[in-house]
């Protein structure tokens, strides 16, 4: 009995230890949009595990499949404890109805991804909180409108708050690390 | 005088040679053996100098029997000027190479995907790719990726220019060829053709592969 309270009683220590070991680079505070199931997703659903997440859209022909491509590879860095880490890829496009998104990120098989999407005002208000930015812009391309957006990585911590950030040429390495540290 | 152009569409050389000489002209169909393409040196039978093809005007190829009669009426100075005219418009050899190209294998969802190659000219002169085409899309565009206050922004441009002696690198996070309508499912290889403002164009063949 002992050695069980001691056991838990150092575990305690040690998982609050790492809790506080990393600082916030933002709060964020609570969201909701929709997955790509067509259901409500709350970010209180996120809390007591760490993810990933990024701003795009699926016609979005290199940034976007770029850091997807990057996101596999930190995921192949971290190995397979990493898997219980979500990436969220948070669609700005109107265009991209949940089953698309579905389709889209199926594709990236290696990659435990949940696409979300929203109303204009949900998509709005989260872009906000994460301080990023899109514009949809009639570009005079066949492809149809071309969304200017920010194409950071955030990685969130077990409350949902953003913990690192990464630029698209970051080192999937360090993605990794940072992923595993949480 | 008239231009060599002028008498070449005066005399109606175009109707079975093209009004570009490609061979393309409204009565091609009509000869029995099909008119030369005279942008190609190397397919004028009865030989590609001006006293070669100004002869040949005269005189027609094998006597008329190939579909070419003789014109012997032209006086020979327009001839000549003819045959000039259609010496100018010979294409030149590609002075551009390309390399390492590659389509990103498109996502399944979306009928979008991105090219890219490294472009080198060996010409003394800036040279643009101003088109480009493949079969593997309906269309075929020059984008050029810029951060723009923080965010990625995607223009659609014009051309792709290609320094004198210089090289123009197509790659993620920079310009690329976006593929649009494709054609699925995608072959292994797809063939690009790369127009440039010299009037040249370029022929390039790209894989279908993912990121390193």
């Amino acid at each position: 009995m002992k050695t069980k309270t001691a056991v838990l009683f150092l575990f305690l220590l040690f998982s609050c230890a790492e809790r506080k070991q990393h600082e916030k680079l933002m709060d964020v505070g609570p969201w909701q949009l929709v997955d790509h199931d067509g259901r409500v997703f709350r970010s209180e659903s996120l809390r007591g595990q760490p993810a990933l997440l990024f701003f795009g859209y699926t016609h979005c022909p290199d940034a976007c499949p770029t850091m997807m491509s990057k996101v596999a590879r930190a995921y192949r860095e971290a190995g397979p404890d990493a898997a219980r880490i979500p990436t969220l890829f948070v669609s700005v496009d109107p265009r991209d109805q949940p089953r698309v998104l579905k389709e889209y990120l199926a594709y990236f098989g290696a990659v435990p991804a949940k696409g979300l999407t929203g109303s204009k005002a949900q998509i709005d208000a989260v872009v906000k909180q994460f301080g990023a930015q899109y514009v949809i812009r009639d570009s005079g391309s066949a492809a149809g409108p071309l969304v200017d957006h920010t194409i950071r990585l955030y990685l969130l911590d077990r409350d949902g708050d953003v913990a690192r950030l990464f630029d698209p040429d970051a080192d999937p390495a360090a993605i990794a690390e940072a992923m595993t540290a949480l | 005088m008239k231009s060599g152009r002028e008498l070449y569409l005066a005399y109606g050389c175009a109707a079975c040679h093209g009004v570009n000489a490609d061979g393309r002209g409204p009565a091609a169909g009509l000869a029995h053996v099909k008119p030369r393409d005279l942008t190609n040196l190397a397919a004028y039978r009865g030989g590609s100098s001006v006293e070669a093809i100004s002869s040949t005007i005269a005189f027609g190829v094998a006597e008329g029997r190939t579909g070419m009669p003789g014109y012997p009426d032209i006086p020979k100075r327009e001839r000549e000027a003819i045959a000039e005219y259609l010496r100018s418009l010979a294409r030149q050899p590609a002075r551009v190479a390309v390399y390492d190209a590659w389509i990103r294998t498109p996502n399944p969802a979306v009928d979008v995907a991105a090219g890219f190659m490294t472009l080198v000219s060996s010409a003394p002169e800036p040279l643009s790719v101003v088109a480009v085409s493949s079969p593997a899309a309906d269309i075929v565009e020059m984008h050029e990726m810029k951060s723009v206050d923080g965010m990625m922004s995607m223009q659609k441009v014009s051309a792709i220019r290609i320094p004198p002696r210089g090289t123009a690198k197509l790659a993620p996070g920079g310009t690329h060829l976006m593929l649009i309508g494709l054609n699925k499912p995608l072959p292994r290889q797809t063939e690009f053709t790369l127009r440039l403002d010299d009037g040249t164009t370029v022929t390039a063949s790209a894989i279908l592969r993912d990121e390193d």
